[in-house]
């Protein structure tokens, strides 16, 4: 037997810090980095970079559901469940309103806006293969945050402290601080985002909502297609 | 000579366990490969021209080798079987340190000997960079490409039952992994990944690999300012 199975709270923590770490850690320390650069980086956007950026997210959900697999845990757990017409479709709208709510109130009150595709000044003449593999990227992009911040990390860290205020305080830290590339204010911005889709994945048990409610608000906000 | 024999015999996996290591493999692999895959066969279309820095491209290398580094290693950990399995354990310094010295004055030597001496160095960067940054960036790269060496063997052997064709599938995958930088980049790192597990089998240890893939790469990025 293996250490990681004799001491389960040890291999929780030890499974979050990886996980977190291996999936997150170049989205908080690269712009510290960039930052010493002397000059600054000419923008680019290419298909084979949208590719590689629809795969690196998406190549990282097998692994998370393998995690969650090997946990012992049952899928319901960690938030999967059927989609209930009778109650789902109004958590959709809930979070959709609650990312809106979020970033309009702190736009009216700093006036400045998200890093967004929109003010990517390429996108402007951007062909309609640029933009769907956009659109993927957003799409991809909100189902594993969701599955990673809201679905895993909520269990995860209730089964490390015992207490949801842990989980979803630090949970929504996490989410926050990924975001380091939209400087600080972008950080505040969704870490209290993930505050709030945490408070609410605990009354949904169910991930689906808010994993759409994310795709959703990505797309609409980076006004990709208008 | 030590040659690594297999612990695990495939026909005492119970079902339930072979389906979990299908599925810790499958997982492992679409990390490492779905990345380069798509890249490379993706349609070029819309690509500008820019510039790229040295501060940016060594973070993007320290990353790129440390998440799956982090992400391999925490999956041998919270194996069954552990990280001994895996053959990753303490350095043996008796027996390892006169490999690490061998292996480390071939690379140096190889290094010394290549047409990269000649090159300038292109990018400037400041020295903090080229000092620790770059080193990191080596080492965390020679011990992400030999530890998932490690354990694309080990894994693909206790599936298989066949160490060469476990040696020869993780080498064929870990040369795809470079696909993105070409089909020669893909076959050169295969052959340098069969060079690896080779060493890796006879001689049960990733220490004195890393020793000398680190001492290559910091060679050449300090030398030629490339990551």
């Amino acid at each position: 037997m293996s250490l990681a199975t004799q001491n389960p709270k040890k291999r929780i923590a030890v499974e979050v810090v990886c996980l977190f770490t291996g999936f997150h850690l170049f989205a908080i320390i690269g712009p510290f980095v960039m930052s010493f650069e002397p000059l600054l980086r000419a923008a680019s956007l290419s298909t084979a970079n949208l590719a590689y950026f629809i795969a690196a997210a998406f190549s990282s959900i097998p692994l998370i559901l393998f995690v969650m697999k090997s946990s012992g845990a049952e899928w319901s757990e960690f938030g999967f469940r059927k989609w209930r017409w009778s109650i789902d479709p109004a958590y959709l709208f809930i979070a959709l309103g609650t990312f809106f709510f979020v970033h309009f109130a702190a736009y009216w009150i700093s006036y400045r806006d998200l890093h967004f595709a929109a003010q990517n000044p390429l996108m402007s003449d951007a062909t309609w293969v640029t933009k769907t593999l956009m659109t993927i990227r957003y799409l991809v992009a909100g189902f594993s945050e969701e599955l990673f911040y809201r679905s895993y990390l909520n269990k995860r860290l209730d089964d490390l402290f015992g207490k949801p205020v842990w989980s979803v305080l630090i949970s929504a830290v996490a989410f926050g601080s990924v975001h380091m590339y939209q400087g600080w204010h972008g950080v505040l911005v969704i870490g209290i985002d993930g505050l709030l889709l945490a408070l609410l994945y605990r009354l949904t048990k169910n991930v689906l909502p808010l994993a759409l409610a994310h795709a959703t608000f990505n797309c609409i906000l980076s006004r990709i297609w208008l | 000579m030590r040659v690594m024999r297999p612990t695990v015999n495939p026909t005492a996996l119970t079902q339930e366990h072979r389906k979990k290591l299908i599925f810790e493999v499958s997982a492992i692999l679409c990390l490492l490969l779905l990345k380069p895959v798509v890249v490379a066969l993706i349609p070029r279309e819309g690509e500008r021209a820019g510039y790229y820095f040295f501060g940016d491209q060594v973070a993007s290398r320290v990353h790129e080798a440390f998440s799956p580094l982090i992400l391999v290693l925490f999956v041998m950990w919270a194996s069954q079987e552990g990280m001994s399995h895996f053959q990753i354990r303490r350095p043996d310094w008796y027996s390892d340190s006169t490999a690490i010295v061998a292996l480390v004055g071939i690379a140096s030597a190889a290094f010394v000997a290549s047409p990269a001496t000649g090159v300038d160095i292109t990018l400037p960067r400041p020295l903090f960079l080229t000092i620790g940054l770059v080193f990191l960036a080596c080492l965390l790269s020679a011990t992400h490409l030999v530890v998932i060496q490690a354990y694309l063997i080990t894994r693909l052997r206790d599936l298989s039952n066949s160490l060469p064709l476990a040696v020869t599938l993780a080498s064929f995958c870990f040369g795809i992994s470079f696909v993105d930088w070409g089909w020669g980049s893909a076959l050169i790192a295969s052959i340098l990944a069969l060079l690896i597990s080779v060493l890796f089998v006879v001689r049960q240890t990733v220490w004195p690999q890393i020793a000398c893939l680190a001492t290559l790469l910091t060679l050449w990025a300090v030398r030629t300012g490339q990551l």
